[in-house]
């Protein structure tokens, strides 16, 4: 059948039926309408779609701006109304006279103007019902429900006096003057344009916070006055005791299977025994009846949602959430989410950390914090599992007993933090919505049109214009903050990326608690990932600044684990630059602090992160020569415990003795007296004439040996405590390891020799119960190659370290400092097979300066290896003129110099390079001098 | 019948008929109210009423009868949404550019706490459509194109679409509203709709 096409008529006369069918709440169907009319063209099917699409957008936005209407009700069946107290959500509440019983009751009315939409009636009874049902002593009993006079309604216990949300803070003023306008403007009917106002927020009358406190003052429970109620310890144990009425009250309902879904202080009433009631089971759904509330509806008020109901999930733990933030305001006076728009209400809710109640009211007892804290994990896992469980540790914390939440350590923040992803793009799209509607609903441009056909003046025109620009910058601007997060989006997601690589392939775990950064190489860590990381700096930076203390804390780590890549890549210098952005960032961290809070668990955390971060720096700046900037940092370092002595912990003491240790042997880091031994030509450096550098290092000397003394005395406290830390005995292995080396170097053999027998046994004892961990057998071969232990022959030990280093090798054969392990353990084998066999003490040499010269092409930054080489061929150069090859010698000694020199000249040089070209300059002049003339 | 009765009503308004206008006033009030909803500045939301700008309305509408009986062609309706928008546009003026009470300043000096108004808006909003957030919100970033697609639209068009569907006009009142034929204004609305939904399937709507 063919159709005649739809004239332009027709077509407009379709739109405006189909138009008026959406508007009466009909859900007219294109389909029908197409059957109905037929069109080929098809463009009436896209002009039904359109009007459907604005049409719909109209409705969604209509809703929220609808003012509704205050029933004038006087009775409803066998109750008299008294007075409006105030209306939620779902409707107005009214105090009423149950007439027969002479019993004031609280009478709840689903809002009129919501009555015709069948979700919500059927919610409200379905709520009356679930509520009916409780019976605790802290939950406001529900009498029954009913229906009259066109009014759906349900009659509750009255309580009298005011809810938890009167008592806190300023916008609670804010929401009373608004009333009064109301009031005033108004007449006798309290009404406001809000659907949300709470209970407390509408009883009639604007002083009505007044008479709240006055009815309350006369309450037999000690409370302490409310504006300084987390102030104070009594406070704080009144707020925990009323915490744990309400969660024990809401565990009660969820073994009823009841959630109230709608937790915050409006919803908490307090009477004038000072007794807390949980009101308003407004939202409740029955668990296992889900058919009204599908899984994906929203229910509650934004600000105290938790994240998960964003995304349409909600349990028990939910309600935890829920808890926690009304604690927290409770203890602060403000609430977690203070967002001023809907966009930026989800997007706290999503995005932001909560911030630590301390911050804003210091004196709150750090196991209450960690409790809130705990309750308001964004992660339902993270929480505690049931309400029952947060009222028992909340019990505990007014018991004086030890609470079972505990702190979480920055990792597991930051590991929560970054899964945390998937919500932020929603997120995005939220505050587009916002946007949308705004500018679209708001009609600016509309308005502004309908101004020039109106042909208003020219002059109210041009205000306008300049007006609309100005709301297109701000437009403008939403967007760039839009596009931020975005980018901040894609910056979480690369540095979770990361940080999940360097958990997965790189730095074993063990590396990480016994190696040093600066010794842990990942191979598999690459370059692009702490270059990646570096480029995140910017936008936690940027964020940090108007965001949480969190993102800066972020940012820090950001840039210390970038800090700890390059390092151990070999990139000397990117690391050394971003370790100086991780200390500064520590350095504010700790700023936040004061005196106050030195017993704060984060400031400690800082200040030990801060450390950390300079010894890194202290050791990459040895290895690179500067021994003056790896001293001053020391000095820094010891600086900064000094002036927080109280924080100082054990991790805090961990730290100061590397930073001893560090410091003591700087020297042996950056090349200098690197071994014991300096090569078959018996004359070390320090015999050179003295350089400047030189004399530093002798005066240096005493406080290095007073140094590692402090540092080991340290270590051994700690060990004693805790027997069983590997980290402290691995650190204690170090330091006496470098113990022995500097006093070795001040000829002070016998104890020297006591300090490496010491390190040596620690090592071999921790190595019998940890056979797999590399880390030991690493520092095991390091004090074997830098030690002149007595009992053991330099053979023995040079043979033990070549074999640990073949072992290492074999299982990670491109770890460079395996690979410079291997090179030490050859030297030390040559210099004991020197006396015998000259043949191969050669070739060990030579394989010795092959290695070096492989690591030196891999991290060219590494001064170490060059000056390493140098000393090699020195050897080697020794040897040779021992037997006599003159020229060869010469050729060695050149290839030496020549290396040095280079360096030299693109300024890459340390005090230690420059000696040793002394040293092999000076020795190539007496092979080139011609032979003296003998005397006789 | 009812067309006299309308018929009526102009002719009683023509004339100066206080109580007719309380009567047609009360007819229209619906409409009229949703004009309002629809062109206050959401800046505004917070301190105006709708029915304040209403009862103003009323007050010129009734000091202005006179001007009424001018307007030959207006319907009674078009006169009073013209009222209306004077009204509107004073209170836009006052609040808006009167230097003293600007309520841009305000927010930014002055943050509040969320107005519970727009909360619940949303809420139910998301409620109503029974769909999770997230999808919603997915389709947030095409509720964005919407917009672009809306400004990028020629003036007239884009206000013969606010008219009929915002303020719920009829072809017939659009286009005297906007100053041309019927005919003109039913074409612009057809083309203006179906190019937006040409637009809209192109961002997958």
């Amino acid at each position: 059948m063919t159709t005649m096409p739809l004239t332009q008529e027709k077509v407009d006369q379709i739109a405006e039926e189909f138009s008026a069918a959406i508007r009466s709440g009909l859900a007219p169907s294109i389909a029908d309408y197409l059957q109905m009319y037929p069109d080929e063209s098809g463009q009436l099917a896209r002009l039904l779609e359109s009007i459907s699409m604005i049409e719909g957008m109209k409705q969604q936005f209509e809703m929220g701006k609808d003012e509704t209407t205050s029933p004038a009700i006087d009775a409803l069946d066998d109750y008299q109304i008294v007075r409006e107290i105030g209306r939620g959500g779902m409707g107005i509440v009214f105090e009423a006279l149950h007439q027969s019983l002479g019993r004031r009751v609280a009478i709840k009315v689903l809002a009129e103007s919501l009555l015709e939409r069948h979700q919500q009636l059927s919610r409200f009874r379905q709520e009356a019902r679930a509520a009916a049902r409780l019976r605790h002593s802290n939950i406001v009993p529900v009498y029954g429900v009913g229906h009259a006079n066109g009014y759906h309604y349900y009659v509750m216990d009255y309580v009298n006096g005011c809810s938890m949300a009167a008592w806190l803070g300023n916008a609670r003023t804010d929401y009373a003057n608004e009333n009064t306008h109301t009031l005033a403007s108004r007449g006798r009917t309290a009404r406001t344009t809000s659907l949300d106002a709470t209970i407390d927020t509408l009883q009639v009358g604007g002083n009505y916070s007044t008479t709240c406190w006055a009815n309350l003052k006369g309450g037999n429970d000690k409370r302490p006055s409310f504006l300084n109620l987390g102030a104070s310890k009594d406070g704080c144990r009144w707020i925990a005791r009323k915490g744990a009425t309400i969660c024990d009250a809401l565990e009660y309902a969820h073994t009823q299977g009841v959630l109230h879904r709608d937790i915050k202080p409006a919803n908490i009433l307090v009477d004038q025994a000072n007794e807390v009631w949980l009101a308003d089971f407004g939202l409740a759904k029955l668990f296992g009846q889900g058919e009204l509330t599908k899984s994906g509806d929203i229910i509650g008020t934004p600000q105290y949602m938790p994240p998960e109901s964003f995304n349409g999930k909600y349990d028990a733990r939910s309600e935890v959430f829920a808890v926690g933030l009304t604690l927290f305001e409770m203890l602060t006076g403000r609430p977690v989410n203070s967002g001023r728009s809907a966009s930026e209400i989800i997007r706290q809710a999503l995005l932001c950390d909560i911030p630590r109640p301390t911050k804003l009211t210091p004196t709150i007892p750090a196991d209450l914090e960690t409790i809130v804290l705990k309750a308001l994990c964004k992660e339902p896992e993270g929480r505690y599992q049931s309400a029952g469980e947060m009222r028992d540790d909340l019990l505990r914390y007014c018991d004086g007993r030890a609470i079972q939440a505990r702190r979480l350590s920055s990792m597991e923040r930051l590991l929560r933090w970054t899964k945390r992803e998937p919500l932020v793009s929603s997120l995005t799209a939220a505050s587009f919505l916002l946007l949308v509607a705004l500018s679209l609903v708001s009609g600016y441009g509309y308005f502004h049109v309908r101004l020039a056909l109106d042909q208003v003046e020219q002059s109210k025109r041009k205000i306008e214009d300049a007006l609309s620009k100005q709301t297109a910058a701000l437009a403008a601007a939403e967007h760039e903050r839009l596009r931020a997060e975005n980018n901040l989006q894609v910056a979480l997601k690369s540095f979770d990326h990361i940080m999940q690589n360097i958990s997965d392939r790189g730095i074993e775990i063990e590396d990480e608690v016994l190696g040093e950064a600066t010794d842990t190489v990942a191979a598999k860590v690459t370059q692009e990932d702490a270059a990646l990381l570096e480029s995140l700096l910017g936008f936690f930076d940027e964020l940090s600044t108007n965001n949480s203390e969190s993102l800066l804390e972020e940012s820090a780590l950001a840039a210390h684990r970038a800090g700890d890549i390059y390092a151990s890549l070999g990139r000397l210098k990117q690391a050394e630059k971003a370790y100086s952005e991780a200390k500064l960032r520590y350095a504010k961290l700790n700023k936040q602090f004061t005196a106050v809070d030195d017993h704060d668990a984060n400031a400690g955390h800082y200040l030990v992160a801060q450390a950390q971060v300079m010894n890194e720096l202290s050791a990459v700046s040895s290895l690179r020569g500067q021994l003056y900037l790896a001293s001053s940092l020391f000095e820094e370092t010891c600086e900064l415990f000094e002036a927080h002595v109280v924080r100082i912990d054990d991790a805090a003491k961990y730290e100061l003795a590397r930073a001893y240790r560090l410091f003591a042997s700087s020297g042996t880091r950056s090349g200098l007296d690197g071994l014991t031994h300096k090569g078959p030509l018996e004359r070390p450096v320090r015999t050179l004439p003295p350089a400047p550098q030189l004399m530093m290092l002798k005066q240096r000397s005493q406080r290095e040996r007073d140094a590692v003394e402090t540092g080991i005395a340290l270590l051994q406290e700690l060990v004693a405590a805790d027997q069983n830390n590997l980290q402290y005995q691995a650190e204690l292995a170090r330091a006496l390891r470098c113990k022995a080396i500097v006093l070795t170097r001040n000829r002070r053999r016998s104890e020297a020799e006591e300090a490496f027998k010491q390190s040596i046994a620690i090592l071999e004892n921790l190595l019998q119960d940890n056979r797999r961990s590399d880390s030991i057998r690493y520092e095991l071969a390091m004090t074997l190659v830098s030690s002149e232990a007595a009992g053991l022959s330099r053979a023995f030990r040079a043979n033990r370290a070549y074999d640990l280093s073949n072992q290492l090798l074999a299982a990670s054969p491109t770890v460079p400092r395996y690979r410079a392990l291997k090179a030490l353990a050859l030297e030390d084998l040559a210099y004991s097979s020197r006396m015998s066999r000259t043949e191969q003490t050669m070739d060990l040499l030579d394989e010795a300066v092959a290695i070096y010269e492989q690591l030196m092409l891999e991290s060219p930054e590494l001064i170490f290896y060059e000056t390493r080489r140098a000393q090699l061929l020195e050897m080697l150069a020794d040897v040779l003129a021992e037997k006599g090859e003159t020229d060869q010698a010469v050729v060695k000694l050149r290839q030496g110099i020549e290396g040095l020199q280079q360096r030299q000249q693109r300024l890459e040089t340390s005090s230690v390079s420059r000696l040793q070209l002394l040293s092999m300059r000076q020795k190539m002049r007496q092979l080139t001098l011609p032979p003296k003339p003998s005397l006789q | 019948m009812l067309e006299q009765t309308e018929a009526d009503l102009v002719r009683k308004l023509r004339e100066g008929d206080q109580q007719t206008l309380a009567l047609v006033f009360s007819q229209f009030r619906e409409r009229l109210r949703r004009i309002v909803a629809f062109r206050l500045d959401y800046r505004l939301a917070g301190r105006i009423s709708h029915s304040d700008v209403l009862q103003e309305a009323y007050i010129a509408a009734a000091k202005r009868l006179d001007n009424f009986a001018t307007q030959e062609n207006m319907s009674a309706f078009l006169w009073l949404r013209l009222v209306v928008g004077q009204q509107l546009t004073d209170v836009h003026r006052q609040h808006l550019q009167a230097g003293k009470r600007d309520v841009r300043k305000e927010v930014a000096l002055q943050p509040k706490g969320l107005s519970p108004h727009t909360s619940v808006a949303i809420a139910n909003c998301l409620l109503d459509k029974r769909t999770a957030v997230s999808e919603v919100l997915a389709r947030a970033e095409q509720l964005e194109k919407l917009e672009c697609t809306l400004n990028q639209m020629d003036e007239v068009d884009r206000e013969v679409i606010a008219l009929r569907h915002f303020e719920e006009l009829s072809n017939i009142e659009a286009a005297r509203v906007i100053g041309i034929e019927p005919a003109a204004a039913s074409k612009r609305y057809i083309r203006a709709m179906t190019r937006l939904s040409d637009l809209m399937a192109q961002h997958r709507w």
